[in-house]
């Protein structure tokens, strides 16, 4: 047989594993068969690589005991493994993002990589070898040694990517495009159907690998959570040491799977600009799954009144207030309403000398004119970042907005224009 | 778990080669059995079928034993019985089942006193047949099950149903007036998870040399490849051979 050259592929996995089960781990075994049989590859690895606590999925137990489970599931498998990076970011990563660190990761070790694992397939049958010998081969490796990295999800995930605001369009673009998909389907979900109702997708879809399960083997985490609920088996639906893991620590509960229940997942949380209040989405897919929801955090909306209000001076120096309305303003027990009306947003300023409203949609552009304060128009935007929620104000001022969030049962606003900060803080009133 | 009816599950099959699905049967029956509050699962046994059988495929007892024990050596209540697999010629499911009851009925009275007021002889545990949803549709194969049988397993003895997929064995009961008439000995057990580990189809992907990780436990994978079990060879074993119970019911018509 004529040596050939075969691209090495590392494939990821991003998903909440909540908890792992043995469906999960079969995914990446049906992946490296599916590439291996084309001939084309090696795979030298599999990641799994947990969500963060700050996905705020309903149910969502602590990123330490994921980690821990999943660790557990795949400590006899020689090339699958579990990278903690994205559960250690203090707020919910992009998949993209995951996507290009692993792929960094990539580059930077292939130097020093000590991990590869040669899965290298002898004749017809596949020997995993419990050491790291490599297998006779007649397949050269030449140049591109850099594996390339790929995206391994479910049918489901794929089809999330039509779900509005849950992705990015540019992060789409990325993973498929400049990465590639490796996509298990499963009976009644037709992927390739919905690659070809996709422009995107359609476009790179060399790039996605679509593989076909040929168990049907459905075995859902949150199947397997509402059965420990219930006191009943998941023996043989997740590995031995997962199952005991969970017994020793008690994990999955009703209390635990009603964690988040009132939070908006993170991506949506960060992207969404349509109406909220009258669409529910409510999607059960493989990895990611998104909650019923109906309101924004109810936590930023009420009647707040000022508590503390630091270097508000500054602050209004820096917008060139003059000094009348600034003694004025510093003796102002200031109170803030904020309320949601529909799809927008409604924050009031009020207090015994002036009131200031204004409205907005996230992520949406809209004119600001600061009456009262330093009248001046500015185009404002807001958005969030994480659990704040953060307003850019371009204008004649440089370096000027504010973001509110919530700490401790309080409202914080933090305003800054040019190099000052003011930083107020409220308590809650109704 | 008091004043409850002690109960033993058995599961006859072919095992070739045992799978994690199988193990969930046992785990969903017992579950399924303590919640009608009546019962207690004391004990569970897998109790392969024996070559005679002559089903295509099948490979050698031996090792179909072998591996269930490996599968089973970490389960605290189920295990594995070679009585069927040893006997010369097939043996009817009912045969299997009369065995194991015997046992277990003389295994009570020699460890106790005769039977008291406090202690009733009926401490012997109950024996229910364990299967999948795919097992009701046997009875509907001409010449495969006697009907003095079909009455004897699920009327004396008492089925544990497990379905699977799409398969609704309420729809066997419903098409067959001998299983109708036994229906409160009869279990259903719902299988919400999805999860349909044919042996069929792990033999193929052994034969293509496909990973069948997480799908049988490792050590039943270990041994399948130290003896290069499951090959091109082994599938075509029995293939111009009758299926016993139909080579017996045509001698006997």
């Amino acid at each position: 047989m004529a040596p050939q050259e075969k691209t090495k592929l590392v494939l990821l996995a991003c998903g909440s594993f909540n908890p792992i089960t043995n469906m999960h781990l079969r995914m990446f075994e049906l992946a490296r068969d599916h590439l291996e049989d084309t001939g084309r590859y090696r795979v030298v690895k599999g990641i799994l690589s947990p969500v963060g606590d700050s996905y705020k999925k309903k149910g969502l137990i602590g990123a330490r005991h994921r980690l821990e489970m999943a660790r557990l599931a795949t400590e006899n498998s020689d090339w699958i493994t579990v990278n903690d990076w994205e559960s250690q970011q203090s707020e919910w990563v992009e998949t993209a993002k995951v996507v290009r660190h692993h792929h960094a990761e990539l580059i930077s070790s292939e130097d020093n990589d000590n991990d590869d694992v040669d899965t290298v397939r002898c004749g017809k049958r596949r020997k995993l070898e419990q050491n790291k010998s490599i297998c006779q081969s007649s397949y050269i490796n030449t140049n591109a040694d850099t594996p390339q990295l790929k995206f391994l999800c479910g049918a489901d995930v794929l089809e999330s990517f039509g779900v509005p605001n849950l992705w990015k369009p540019e992060d789409i673009e990325e993973i498929v495009g400049q990465y590639g998909v490796v996509c298990i389907t499963r009976c009644g979900s037709d992927a390739e159907k919905f690659i070809n109702q996709s422009d995107v997708l359609y476009e790179h879809r060399k790039n996605i690998h679509v593989v076909r399960e040929w168990v049907t083997n459905e075995i859902s985490a949150t199947h397997v959570r509402r059965a420990l609920r219930r006191g009943q088996s998941v023996r043989y639906l997740l590995p031995d040491p997962v199952v005991r893991y969970i017994r020793d620590h008690s994990l999955y509960s009703a209390e635990s799977e009603q964690k988040n229940a009132d939070v908006i997942l993170a991506p949506l949380q960060r992207y969404t600009s349509t109406n909220l209040e009258s669409h529910t989405l409510h999607l059960d897919f493989h990895w990611y799954s998104l909650q019923t929801f109906n309101t924004m955090p109810v936590s930023l909306c009420g009647t707040w009144d000022m508590v503390s209000n630091v270097n508000f001076e500054g602050f209004m120096i820096a917008l060139g207030i003059g000094l009348y309305t600034r003694k004025i303003a510093l003796k102002l027990k200031l109170r803030k309403v904020i309320e949601q009306a529909g799809d927008r947003y409604v924050v009031k300023t009020i207090s015994t000398f002036r009131n200031y409203t204004f409205s907005f949609r996230v992520n949406e552009d809209f004119q600001e004119f600061t009456k009262g304060m330093d009248d001046r128009h500015c185009k404002s935007l807001v958005a969030w970042e994480g659990n704040k929620l953060v307003c850019i104000q371009k204008g004649e001022k440089k370096n000027r907005g504010w973001r509110h969030w919530i700490e401790d049962d309080k409202l914080h606003l933090e305003l800054h224009c040019e190099d000052q900060v003011c930083k107020q803080v409220f308590k809650r009133v109704i | 778990m008091a004043g409850r009816i002690p109960l033993v599950l058995l599961a006859c099959g072919s095992f070739n080669p045992i799978t994690l699905q199988h193990m969930r049967l046992f785990e969903l029956a017992r579950d399924h059995m303590h919640q009608t509050g009546l019962y207690r699962v004391v004990g569970g046994i897998v109790s392969p079928v024996g070559d005679g059988y002559g089903k295509q495929g099948l490979v050698a007892s031996k090792h179909r034993l072998a591996m269930a024990r490996l599968a089973l050596q970490t389960s605290d209540w189920v295990s594995v019985d070679d009585w069927e697999s040893q006997q010369a010629d097939w043996t009817e499911t009912v045969v299997t089942m009369r065995y194991h009851y015997g046992l277990m009925a003389a295994q009570c009275h020699h460890s106790k006193d005769p039977p008291t007021n406090e202690q009733p002889a009926s401490d012997v545990p109950q024996l229910k047949l364990l299967c999948g949803a795919d097992f009701m549709d046997t009875f509907k194969v001409p010449g495969l099950w006697r009907d003095d049988h079909v009455e004897e397993v699920v009327g004396r003895f008492g089925l544990v149903c497990v379905s699977r997929g799409s398969r609704q064995p309420d729809r066997a009961i419903h098409e067959s007036d001998l299983l109708s008439r036994h229906r409160q000995g009869i279990f259903l057990v719902r299988e919400w998870v999805h999860n349909e580990i044919s042996a069929t189809e792990i033999r193929r992907a052994l034969r293509r040399g496909h990973s069948v990780k997480y799908l049988l436990p490792d050590s039943v994978i270990d041994y399948i490849r130290e003896h290069n079990l499951y090959t091109q060879e082994s599938e075509m074993k029995n293939k111009d051979v009758k299926l016993r119970p139909l080579a017996m019911q045509a001698i006997q018509d």
